[in-house]
């Protein structure tokens, strides 16, 4: 057999004067990168199949772990650096797509990191939140144009979601992620007064009493998808693409198909998942049009849907199309968004940043006017509360968060979740690696974070004199641009620090 | 109520924390032919061996009678009992003690094989603790350089051990042609032979004694059937043990081996209970009433007795026979039909490496019984299985295989045990 | 009388529950390192990972209401506190091992500490004013101390 190119990524670092054999470590590796040798009567790495998860770390009772980058300096190289090399060689045994997980880790600018929020100072007071109310809740769903009587100041509303912090769980399926995970989010979701999405994946049963503060996607697989369904749901999505992944399909293959995800998904044991790359039925705004009728019509124009994009580069254009094909909820998709697999050319080169994204097509459905007819929500790469508070200013209703909502559940972003074994029994459907993710504690995490961001996110607008998250949405006078080029400011409609 | 128990030992004691579990008031009367506090029988040969002292020989704390509010005439002797005035007559203090109900826990008396009749000094039983505080004694005075035992079962080669443990120099005899015979077959019954011989014991099988020598010290030698002579110069005997029936009792018990009860204990005249080695009650195993001499059986029935003594009705589903043996750093487990052999029984046996005998005896997809020598850490689960009459049938392959566990056991088992 | 639960749905199989009851036992209760770097023997676990390919939990001592092993210790050595925790007076114990094979679950073990042979059981680390250990350390509260018959 030809001798393998691959070297270890990673070197797990053992501190003998620690270690007390006591084998945890090799209990929670699902990758087998610690191993008992009966011979030496001792743990010992295996470290090529390390993907610096850090469960062993974390579970160490003696902390004599520690994961270490395997460090093996390459012939200095501008252009080929050791990671280029490292690739070919991949790919040269293996002749198969490089596939990756979670989101684009390349060094592209972070807008976010790039705008600065204002705050008050002695022409206006601020606002102190532990004194006085501020407003989160947020309302998601087409606006009327006027008041049809004015004197009566009461409108019938279409179909809204109601949040209380405008903040939501972004789609990933049950197949991708484990049972755990979705009850985790489901229950936070509901403790906290927002959604969280099933993903493409259908909704298990388990999970209906969820289900009025759960939404469902209809996506290019149709997967589960039924009349009961839609109309259980408390809102619907049609998922058109994928931040991480524009222009891609899915495929979940087989053997993570077992029986609870074969049922909820509705086809056949042990099966391939395919999401083809486009929905076979929509090839243009009229068709789009059609089917978001169909999930209106077939749930009595009782639920909001909404349609999700990821970001491309005429997503202005796309998105006010999207709007007059009778969307509620246009879902901006960065390219920084998650996955559970992506060929990894795709996700690190293809798409927009979300920032951009959100503030090009605001502007746009501003100036067509149809702004209020439906919310606009983005996803990919919000990290924190200062990201939504950011964000908001910039015209976001509201946003979506993936990966951060992974983190509190303990994914500590190995980019492994293609393989399906993932450690801390996110991605995964391998039962005894599931069992890893309780949702009580899942739960409780998600709504720590969230609670915290409400906190935060209250302190931000209470400094900048804002009592209401509704004052703050595409108030673009509250961001300055540190860093940036003049065309920058001018897509992100803001002035630059200082200005 | 006022409850008479006679007997300090397990059987009894139980039958006071039954009693108590239900009645706080009533009076309880407890008498006993030894004046010892409550101990544990099978601590003799412990003791004797150095391995524990007297005060931890008891078998509950000092001041188990006071706390329990019980009367105890210890060194008096019951020699019969009235069913019709419902009386106890106590010797040597001459009276009569009153009873609602009486708790008979006289337990077992050592069996005297015809030869040793007689006053031999050298002579030992061993039995209780008085025989072994004067077997100390003796040990001590008379320094014997061979002692031999007559009896190679539980209670003899437990006397051997301390006997070795004592640097003593020891000779077995046992009529049968193995150790262990009544709960051990002939493989792991040579496992512990080997073992024994190792550490220094002498053995003759299947050979009784038919006559002694004897000469100024008592007995000398040993005549065995084939005329074979051991000598010796003292004599322990462990020869087996039947139940200890209180001398007489007016109208008659009904007995077989012992005084037959049953699954509350109960002997044929009402308000009289029974409970222990003097008790012959339901096997759970064997499915017949058949006498169970050993210390759980004796607890269990004596609080099954004490609980409905009191009132309570509760009933017992029978008693199983097992027993742990360490002998000189050999673990030893049996327990249930460990001997049978019949058609309808299938032995399932594992053996090695080194000292280790391991057998299942099935029939009908149950475990009947079992032998566990040298590795005996796994015992409890297959005698809990015995226990539920568990139909093993799903799991067969995995009996004795090294990793048995609750992994291999139906649901029911395991959400028993999480 | 509260009991520790396995909740099989959550446990990890990781064994820390085994690390920190044979911590907690040792002669150095408060140091994992300490206590399996410096005690003179291996410190032993009263609580046991079961793993199968279905399911794993860590199992002790029930605390049986009608104890086989109460009944069969022939020392007295086994008694119930008047808390209702089933102990092991290690003083009085002749290790004798009737209740190794009087426990239907298997649930008490012998051990070897240094030639001196020990019969170690759970204690429901009766003497802390927590919970017993192996509930604190669960990184999963996949064992649980509740009363009894409570669910979650
Ligand atoms: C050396 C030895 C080792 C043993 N090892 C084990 C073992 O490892 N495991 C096991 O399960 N079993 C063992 N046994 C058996 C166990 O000791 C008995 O099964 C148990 O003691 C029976 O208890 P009991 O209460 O029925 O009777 P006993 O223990 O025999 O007690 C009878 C009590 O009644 C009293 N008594 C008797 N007659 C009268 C009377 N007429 N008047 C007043 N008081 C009376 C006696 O003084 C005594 O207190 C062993 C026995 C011996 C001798």
């Amino acid at each position: 057999m030809a001798i393998s190119l691959k070297l270890p990524e990673f070197l797990v670092v053992r501190d003998k004067e620690r270690c007390i054999e006591c084998q945890v470590c090799v209990n929670q590796c699902a990758n087998e990168a610690h191993i008992w040798d009966q011979d030496l009567e001792q743990v010992v790495s295996n470290d090529v199949a390390c993907v610096n998860c850090h469960r062993c770390v974390v579970y160490c009772p003696t902390r004599a772990l520690r994961i270490e980058e395997w460090k093996q300096d390459f012939k200095k190289n501008a252009n080929w650096d050791g990671i280029s090399i490292k690739q070919t060689y991949l790919q040269a045994e293996s002749g198969g797509t490089l596939l990756i997980g979670m989101g684009n880790d390349k060094a592209y600018p972070i807008y976010w990191d790039h705008l600065l929020l204002n705050a008050s100072q002695v022409t206006n007071p601020s606002i102190d939140p532990l004194r006085e109310p501020i407003e989160l809740r947020t309302y998601l769903g087409r606006k009327p144009d006027l008041l049809k009587n004015p004197s009566a100041f009461r409108e019938e509303l279409p179909p809204q979601l109601q949040l209380e912090v405008p903040v939501m769980f972004s789609a990933m399926s049950f197949g991708s992620v484990s049972l755990n995970t979705h009850r985790s989010l489901a229950a936070a979701a509901s403790e906290l007064g927002i959604y969280w999405n099933a993903g493409e994946g259908g909704l298990h049963e388990d999970l209906f009493s969820y289900s009025p503060k759960t939404i469902v996607q209809v996506a290019s697989g149709r997967f589960g998808i039924n009349a009961s369904m839609l109309k259980r749901a408390g809102g619907i999505e049609i998922k058109i693409g994928q931040g991480a992944k524009p222009g891609i399909g899915g495929h979940l293959p087989g053997e993570k198909v077992e029986e609870d995800v074969s049922r909820t998904r509705r086809i056949p044991y042990g099966s391939d998942a395919i999401s083809p790359a486009p929905h076979h039925d929509i090839y243009s705004i009229e068709d789009l049009r059609q089917l978001i009728y169909s999930l209106k019509e077939a749930t009595a124009y009782e639920r909001v849907v909404g349609v999700k994009v990821a970001a491309v580069h005429n997503i202005a254009a796309i998105a006010s199309g999207i709007a007059r094909a009778g969307a509620d909820i246009i879902v901006l998709d960065g390219f920084r968004g998650g996955t559970g697999a992506a060929p990894l050319r795709i996700r690190d080169n293809v798409g927009l940043p979300a920032e951009f994204a959100l503030a090009a097509v605001d502007q746009r459905l501003r100036e067509e006017g149809i702004r209020n007819e439906v919310s606009l929500v983005i996803a990919g790469g919000i990290r924190n509360s200062a990201d939504i508070i950011k964000a908001i200013a910039l015209g976001a209703d509201a946003i979506y968060i993936g990966t951060a909502a992974l983190i509190a559940l303990g994914c500590h972003m190995c980019q492994k979740c293609y393989t399906g074994k993932c450690n801390w029994g996110i991605a995964t459907q391998q039962p005894d690696l599931v069992r890893r993710v309780n949702p009580k504690i899942g739960r409780e995490r998600l709504v720590n974070l969230v609670r915290s961001w409400e906190h935060e996110m209250k302190e931000m607008l209470g400094g900048m004199g804002i009592n209401a998250i509704e004052s703050l949405r595409g108030n673009r006078l509250m961001l300055r641009g540190v860093g940036l080029n003049a065309k920058e400011l001018e897509i992100l409609g803001i002035k630059a620090a200082g200005e | 109520m006022n409850y008479v128990i006679i007997g300090n030992s397990t059987a009894a004691i139980a039958g006071v924390e039954g009693i108590r579990e239900v009645d706080s008031q009533g009076e309880i009367v407890l008498i006993s032919r030894e004046t010892h506090h409550t101990y544990s029988k099978p601590l003799i040969s412990y003791y004797l061996a150095g391995k524990v002292s007297r005060e931890n020989m008891d078998y509950r704390p000092a001041d188990f009678y006071a706390r329990n509010r019980v009367k105890t005439y210890l060194g008096q002797e019951v020699t019969s009992i009235n069913p019709e005035t419902k009386t106890v007559h106590l010797e040597p203090e001459d009276v009569d003690l009153s009873y609602e109900r009486l708790l008979i826990a006289t337990g077992g008396s050592p069996i005297v094989p015809p030869v040793f009749r007689g006053d031999y000094l050298n002579l030992h039983q061993f039995y209780c603790l008085d025989d072994v505080l004067n077997l100390s004694r003796s040990l001590e005075e008379e320094r014997p350089r061979k002692i031999a035992i007559i009896g190679g079962g539980l209670i003899g080669l437990k006397a051997a051990e301390s006997m070795v443990l004592r640097k003593q120099h020891v000779i077995v005899i046992e009529a049968g042609p193995y150790l262990l015979g009544s709960i051990m077959d002939r493989e792991g019954a040579a496992l512990v032979h080997e073992h024994l011989v190792e550490q220094g014991i002498e053995f003759y099988f299947s050979r009784p004694v038919i006559q002694l020598e004897t000469g100024a010290r008592g007995i000398e030698g040993l005549i065995l059937e084939d005329h074979t002579v051991v000598a010796c110069d003292m004599v322990l005997l462990a020869a087996g043990v039947r139940a200890a029936y209180p001398p007489t009792v007016a109208g008659g018990l009904k007995t077989d081996l012992g005084i037959l009860v049953d699954n509350y204990m109960q002997t044929s005249i009402p308000g009289i209970f029974a409970a222990g080695d003097v008790a012959q009650g339901f096997d759970m195993m064997a499915e017949v009433s058949r006498p169970v001499p050993i210390l759980s059986g004796a607890y269990r029935q004596g609080r099954i007795a004490g609980l409905n003594m009191a009132g309570q009705k509760k009933e017992s589903s029978g008693i199983m026979a097992f027993n742990s043996i360490p002998l000189l750093g050999l673990n030893i487990a049996t327990a249930g039909l460990s001997t049978e052999v019949g058609d309808d029984f299938t032995p399932l046996s594992k053996t090695g490496p080194g000292k280790i005998y391991q057998k299942l005896i099935l029939k009908e997809n149950r475990i009947h019984g079992l032998i566990f020598v040298g590795d005996i850490s796994r015992a409890g689960m297959y005698r809990g299985l015995m226990t539920k009459k568990a139909d093993i049938s799903s799991y067969r392959q995995h009996l004795l295989s090294s990793d048995f566990g609750l992994k291999y056991l139906p649901e029911e088992y395991i959400e028993e045990v999480l | 009388m509260k009991k520790v639960v396995a909740i099989k749905e959550y446990c990890v199989a990781c064994g820390l529950c085994e690390v920190y009851c044979a911590t907690v036992h040792s002669r150095y209760p408060d140091s994992v390192l300490k206590a399996f770097k410096l005690s003179p023997q291996k410190p032993v676990s009263r609580v046991f990972l079961e793993k199968s390919e279905q399911w794993s939990g860590g199992i002790q001592c029930r605390h049986c209401k009608d104890a086989p092993c109460i009944a069969a210790c022939i020392t007295g050595a086994m008694y119930r506190n008047r808390d209702g925790i089933v102990l092991l007076d290690e003083e009085r114990c002749v290790q004798c091992s009737t209740c190794v094979i009087a426990c239907p679950y298997g649930l008490i073990k012998e051990s070897d500490m240094g030639g001196r042979k020990v019969l170690l059981k759970c204690d429901l680390c009766y003497q802390l004013a927590e919970s017993p250990t192996c509930v604190t350390y669960c990184p999963n509260e996949a064992l649980i101390w509740v009363e009894e018959g409570e669910t979650l």
